[in-house]
């Protein structure tokens, strides 16, 4: 009996470690727009930071640090296969792959291109990794590439206005904090009173996130170039009691090749004066409504700089100084939108 | 030894002890007074050539603010910039100033071969940032500008938060490329409605 309660007690110690070999959570999410299909996977940065990529066109091997558990919706258009610590996710009529593995939170972002599409478009691209290379912010990301610029006002009488808008912050980042809610939160509903005062006007809309969801510079500026849109708007809260419309700070064209490579300014070069117009014709609309203190101010913020439209980043006053209920949003959005409206 | 004896010697032993505890708690006491600790840069024992004076540029009222800070003489670029960006973040000198984030730590400062230099920051910078893209804007410029100012030998300025590289400090402006060419854009004035 003395011995067999030895035996167990050392099977026990001899076994633990197995026990402690947990397995990971990578989490599978997906979103499709236009064309461009993007995967992301999520789990602990060294999991993520360690992991093995390989792609080709018809699959993509993902070989993980140690064994995993994957969650993934339901309604995942491909098919996924676990062996040990290798994930497969096999594909079908994928032109281009592009793979990022960003972090905060840890993720591997791929952008699955449908092949249609891409065969439309052969010329060789640069490749643009987003962690690596600081100019990304000066060379316009494959989809939008200017030469598509000029089919635009063609389109435009025929299909209704693209409107993009982008909810500030999200996820991990809450922006400012008022005692009883955050900035994320109310970028939000503000987005979802804008979206829903310009889809009656028969504007189509995008948002950038329709969640709380963590979503980086980047990430934005891709996902509001990638739709081309007539305008694209950024909701954010400001430390002030005052409103503030934002624009894109364009610099005097320059050769110098520092100055090149980190110039936030050369996709909203070309409509920087439809945002400035864009800007006063909102701030005159929120004055108007609210009698409060409203300035534009042009600043380097890479998300209007990078903006491959016309682009503005409204901060409405402080949620710490005044209380946004479903009323006093409305009144923002309204006013918002009848700005736009004396722009065109 | 008579009983009247022993009274008076223990009579003259209280006296003596009253009279030294008196001395020593007033001489303890007057110099307490005279004492007031003197900060290095008033020590009159230190010359003009031992201090050093930064001039350090904080946020306030929606704009940067210069203010001086003399410290003990420090010698090479790197403490320089290390006292930099510890008065920067000093309290009380930036508490009510708007825009930089309480308790932060440098948790390291060195430059590379291309003499970029690296300001290792503690996580509070992040988590304590309760701004607007102004606030942002005028916290990382005021860092730059700050060390600009005061040290020379470097090109460019890269903050990393615990050691890590960040996309942004507070959703507002990149944080993974150098802060030169960002912030260093000639900002024109607000224009009022």
């Amino acid at each position: 009996m003395k011995k067999l309660l030895i035996l167990f007690i050392v099977g026990l110690l001899t076994a633990s470690p197995l026990f402690a070999e947990e397995k990971k959570e990578v989490s599978l999410r997906f979103s499709r727009q236009g064309n461009i299909i993007r995967v992301v996977l999520e789990s602990y940065d060294n999991f993520i930071l360690n992991a093995n990529i390989a792609d080709t066109l018809s699959s993509i091997k993902i070989e993980f640090p140690a064994l995993f558990q994957l969650k993934k919706p339901k309604d995942f258009i491909f098919e996924t296969s676990l062996k040990d610590r290798l994930l497969i996710i096999a594909m079908k009529n994928i032109g281009e792959i592009r793979t990022y593995k960003l972090s905060s939170p840890a993720r591997i972002v791929f952008d699955l291109t449908l092949a249609q599409n891409t065969n439309k478009e052969q010329s060789p691209k640069p490749e643009l990794n987003p962690e690596l290379k600081p100019d990304l912010k000066t060379e316009p990301t494959p989809e939008l590439k200017p030469e598509a610029k000029p089919e635009q006002p063609v389109e435009a009488q025929a299909v209704p206005k693209l409107y993009v808008i982008d909810a500030g912050h999200g996820g991990y980042d809450y922006g400012i904090l008022s005692n009883d809610s955050k900035e994320k939160d109310l970028n939000l509903l503000l987005t979802k009173d804008l979206s829903a005062a310009l889809s009656k006007k028969g504007n189509k809309i995008f948002l950038t996130r329709k969640v709380d969801q963590s979503l980086s510079i980047l990430e934005r500026i891709i996902l509001g170039n990638s739709r081309n849109p007539y305008i694209f708007i950024s909701l954010h809260s400001s430390a002030s009691n005052a409103f503030v419309v934002y624009t894109g700070t364009v610099d005097e064209p320059s050769t110098e090749a520092s100055v090149l490579l980190y110039s936030l300014s050369a996709r909203q070069r070309r409509h920087i004066e439809k945002s400035r117009a864009l800007a006063k014709a909102i701030g005159t609309s929120l004055k108007a409504e609210f009698k409060e203190d409203v300035v534009t101010r042009e600043m380097p913020l890479p998300i209007l700089n990078s903006m491959d439209s016309t682009a503005v980043l409204i901060e409405y006053p402080s949620l710490q100084l005044n209380t946004y209920d479903q009323q006093m949003r409305n009144r923002v959005a309204n006013a918002i939108l009848k700005g736009i409206q004396s722009y065109e | 030894m008579s009983r009247r004896n022993l009274l008076a010697m223990l009579v003259i032993l209280i006296f003596i002890a009253a009279a030294a505890g008196s001395y020593f708690f007033m001489r303890n006491f007057s110099q307490a007074e005279k004492q007031v600790p003197l900060s290095p840069v008033q020590s009159p024992l230190m010359q003009a050539g031992d201090i050093t004076v930064l001039r350090i540029y904080q946020p306030r009222g929606g704009r940067l603010e210069m203010i001086e800070k003399k410290i003990p003489k420090r010698i090479s670029s790197t403490a320089i910039a290390e006292a930099v960006i510890e008065e920067f973040f000093r309290q009380p000198l930036a508490e009510g100033v708007s825009g930089i984030p309480l308790n932060v730590k440098l948790l390291g400062l060195y430059k590379d071969e291309a003499q970029m230099l690296y300001i290792d920051l503690s996580d509070e910078v992040r988590r304590n940032f309760q701004g607007d893209a102004l606030s942002e804007y005028l916290l990382l410029s005021g860092i730059y500008k700050s060390l600009v100012s005061n040290v020379q030998d470097f090109q460019d300025v890269k903050m990393l938060v615990e050691g890590r590289e960040l996309e942004t400090l507070g959703g507002h402006f990149y944080l993974k490329y150098p802060l030169k060419d960002m912030l260093t854009t000639e900002l024109r004035g607000d224009t009022r409605i």
